[in-house]
């Protein structure tokens, strides 16, 4: 489905956030321009049940 | 994070390229459907919580709404109970208490200010309690604001923050 609200594109880029440390904050762009982005938000615990922070079994270098 | 940063541009990218985001809850559950693991470990929490907040944004960007009037769709939006994280423990703070986030429930007020003010009374007051009883020094705050006492038990702080009502 193709239309307006579509994504166009997805582009991803490290931030420091406010503790210091590196994070990530992801832009999303639509077909006709339209454009924000969101951050990943830090805490200073990590359940275990909670998710993984960064893809490992990907093979990405 | 250099994964993560790789993984939005060149996995998540092309992945939902042309994809239809007008449901943000829609395109997050297609971005974990792709991962497919039980923890997200392929495309890793960072990314996909990035990249729902992105998709979020700009979905209301596109429709011109507010998030808050996006999310909450035809259904009337109510101002949220303020919670205060009075007191730090666990991994937000450098005491011995194992419970880390001690949070006050300001209820059965009728407005936002009236809950937000009795919340702020009862940190004010425990602030004052604790300097009073233990030492201005034991006043600092953790992580999240709360005050990070020298109290190594629940029980006596529990006793601490009821005296203080």
């Amino acid at each position: 489905m193709i239309n307006r609200f579509s994504i166009e594109k997805v582009k991803g880029l490290e931030i420091i956030d406010s503790r210091g440390n590196p994070t990530i904050r992801v832009f999303v762009r639509t077909n006709d321009g339209v454009e924000s982005f969101g951050d990943a938000p830090a805490g200073a615990s990590k359940g275990q049940e909670r998710q993984s922070k960064s893809g490992m079994k990907m093979g990405l270098r | 994070m250099k994964r993560a940063v790789d993984i939005a541009n060149y996995i998540i990218d092309i992945v939902t390229r042309n994809r239809c985001k007008r449901t943000r809850y829609k395109s997050t559950k297609y971005l974990i459907d792709i991962d497919s693991t039980e923890n997200k470990s392929k495309l890793g929490g960072n990314t996909i919580i990035a990249t729902s907040i992105a998709a979020l944004k700009t979905a209301s960007k596109a429709l011109g709404l507010e998030v808050f009037k996006y999310i909450a769709g035809p259904r009337l939006p109510k101002i949220p109970i303020p919670l205060l994280n009075i007191i730090n423990g666990g991994l937000h703070a450098g005491n011995k208490l194992k419970i880390q986030e001690f949070i006050i429930l300001p209820i059965k007020f009728n407005t936002f200010k009236e809950a937000f003010f009795a919340a702020i009374e009862v940190y004010r007051n425990l602030k004052g309690l604790i300097s009073e009883r233990y030492g201005k020094i034991y006043t600092a705050v953790g992580d999240e604001g709360g005050f990070s006492t020298t109290l190594e038990e629940t029980r006596e702080l529990r006793s601490d923050i009821y005296f203080n009502k």
